[in-house]
């Protein structure tokens, strides 16, 4: 099944977005080998071009890097997991900040929500 | 690439007629083994005699209607099947995206009409004789068979009449099949109704073709009237109404040259 | 780079009626896959049978590769119409022997590789075959062939979701570097994010022919969604 795409954002945004998030969660380990331009743009269901902008995308971002013979692999570098991960939560922490100010939450109320939350459902 | 679209112009031709002309041979066989009861001595001569039964009057039956058949069935497959349906209909599509000259393609399709009309002939002339064979044996057939084979040759004067017989009706054929060819060509330009603007292209060539007869001694739609008095100013004739027919042919090769190559519109 | 497929001028009118391709001016580049988008009507069809050599213009020129379509282009493009139009009696075996008759660009084992996924025996008559097998097998045939130019007419309507994924997926796995896709459609939504270009075709006339990525980019829309406004009714 080809990946699910929405209005606003450019593809390629799209899928750097989600190797991103693939990255960050394990899915995709550092120095895994990632599979082609051509392999990955079958699975995802998009032009070739569009994937190819993405991985160059994430190359520049520092998350992959092409090894000339060997291929595309996912960085094992120390620190860039560790920031992806914050500038990920920053986006979701910020949207929903967004969200719940949007319905009248000033930020005190908010973070006591969190807190209540957190006790109710437990570990 | 002329032989490759002829190959596939006479399998698409020959899917009915081939068993249509295996079912005559067998229907002749058949019926020839009917008389074969009847046969009071094993010459040719005596051949026509003998008297009716249920299985030598169906078996005639049947062989004559393969043979209506046969002549009907090549002229319609060689138009549908071998012009119609692979250039006018869906086909058509894959037909002329072929990489090859509308010269080829049409060439292909004239060749296969002839190639078509002499096998019909052929097999339609065997089966006359089949009918003969379980009769009088096959030595005897092979005999009269060689003998028959000399009439028709043309070494002898007053003989090669046969074969010019045969050339005429076979450039007749030909050219009426091209007549065809021109009249669906023409009527495809009318988008709205192809099959009716082919009848009335047909007619209106049909008109054409009989106003020279006015003017000329020879007409080149019919046969005329035989004012030849010998066997040889006959033959002189078939000759040379077997080379106009020819050359309308020709002209009719033009025609539906012209509507493919430019004005082919396919819906 | 030259332009694979240009039009100058290019009209095409049938006799009385409106025209259904109107002085189009375009140029396609060989490395992409182009979506020519229309509603039915809009003439895409009527291009893509110019460029194939099945129709001739009425005004103007169409050029495939440099040359006007003919005897050379046709063995250099590759086309996919939009009915079945292989005869239904032969064999999938006899269509392969047919392709590699007449096209020298025609790859079989390439084929046979692609045909092994589907249910299908080669010596079974494409009247046999239920519909979606048959357009998956017209459209391997098509894109089995190393050509220049591929134009497939409609290759997604009339079958169902798992099938357009396989087509969809066929014609990225084949995609050349040195060739140009058109893929007509009026599917906009299931072809867009296999599309390089775009191009809109608005009765007769070219609307629009932008980049797809920087279409959304500027709008902020899919390209599905500016298709709507653009021929909205």
């Amino acid at each position: 099944m080809a990946w699910e795409f929405k209005d606003g954002t450019p593809m390629y945004r799209q899928i750097v977005q989600i190797f991103e998030r693939k990255i960050a969660s394990g899915e995709y380990q550092p120095e895994e080998k990632i599979p082609s331009v051509r392999d990955l743009a079958m699975e995802a269901g998009v032009n070739p071009n569009t994937m190819q902008r993405a991985l160059s995308e994430l190359e520049s971002e520092g998350l992959v890097h092409t090894e000339r013979t060997n291929g595309r692999f996912v960085t094992s570098e120390p620190g860039v997991l560790d920031e992806l991960r914050r500038r990920l939560s920053y986006t979701c922490i910020q949207r929903f900040f967004r969200e719940l100010t949007e319905i009248g939450f000033t930020r005190p109320q908010i973070i006591e929500a969190v807190r209540n939350w957190n006790e109710r459902e437990g570990e | 690439m002329l032989g490759k679209l002829l190959k596939y112009d006479i399998k698409a031709t020959g899917r009915i007629l081939l068993p249509l002309f295996a079912a005559l041979l067998g229907a002749a066989l058949l019926m020839g083994f009917t008389f074969r009861g009847a046969m009071p001595s094993t010459s040719f001569s005596f051949y026509m005699m003998g008297g009716f039964d249920m299985a030598r009057t169906i078996t005639t039956i049947l062989y004559t209607v393969l043979i209506v058949a046969v002549v009907i069935l090549t002229f319609v497959m060689i138009i549908y099947r071998g012009f119609y349906q692979s250039l006018f209909g869906n086909e058509g599509y894959l037909r002329l995206s072929l990489p090859v000259s509308t010269g080829q393609t049409l060439m292909s399709k004239v060749l296969n009409a002839a190639i078509w009309l002499i096998l019909a002939a052929f097999v339609s002339f065997l089966s006359f004789f089949l009918v003969v064979m379980p009769a009088v044996g096959l030595s005897e057939w092979a005999r009269g068979f060689g003998e028959l084979m000399n009439e028709v040759s043309m070494t002898s004067t007053s003989t090669g009449l046969a074969f010019k017989v045969m050339l005429f009706l076979f450039v007749a054929g030909l050219r009426f099949i091209l007549k065809v060819f021109a009249s669906i060509s023409l009527g495809s330009a009318w988008t709205a109704h192809p099959g009716v603007g082919a009848l009335l292209a047909f007619i209106g060539i049909s008109i054409v073709e009989s106003i020279p007869s006015h003017f000329l001694s020879a007409d080149l739609s019919n046969f005329g009237v035989m004012s030849a008095a010998s066997a040889a100013e006959f033959g002189r004739w078939l000759v040379v109404g077997s080379l106009v027919s020819a050359a309308v042919a020709a002209i009719f090769y033009a025609i539906t040259w012209y509507m493919i190559d430019r004005r082919v519109s396919l819906q | 780079m030259a332009a694979v497929l240009e039009c100058r001028g290019l009209t095409k009118t049938y006799r009385g009626k409106i025209a259904a391709l109107d002085h189009v001016d375009l140029k396609l580049d060989a490395g992409k896959i182009v979506g020519l988008l229309g509603p039915n009507g809009s003439g895409k069809t009527t291009l893509i049978k110019t460029a194939v050599g099945l129709l001739k213009p009425s005004e103007g020129e169409i050029l495939v590769g440099g040359l006007k379509p003919g005897k050379v282009t046709k063995a250099h493009v590759a086309y996919l119409p939009d009915r079945d139009f292989l005869p239904s009696y032969m064999t999938t075996d006899q269509l392969l022997d047919l392709y590699q008759d007449f096209y020298k660009d025609f790859n079989r084992s390439k084929a046979l590789e692609m045909l092994q996924g589907l249910d299908l025996k080669l010596n079974q008559k494409m009247k046999e075959m239920s519909k979606g097998t048959r357009e998956k097998l017209q459209l391997i045939l098509t894109m089995s062939r190393e050509a220049a130019v591929y134009f497939l007419d409609e290759p997604i309507a009339g079958v169902d979701p798992a099938v357009r994924d396989y087509i969809l997926r066929t014609i990225i796995s084949n995609y050349n570097e040195q060739a140009l896709v058109v893929i007509s459609t009026h599917l906009i939504a299931d072809v867009e994010p296999i599309l390089d270009e775009v191009v809109f075709l608005k009765n007769g006339k070219i609307a629009l022919q932008q980049d797809a990525e920087d279409l959304r980019a500027e709008t902020g829309k899919s390209v599905d969604h500016v298709f709507r406004e653009v021929f909205k009714c």
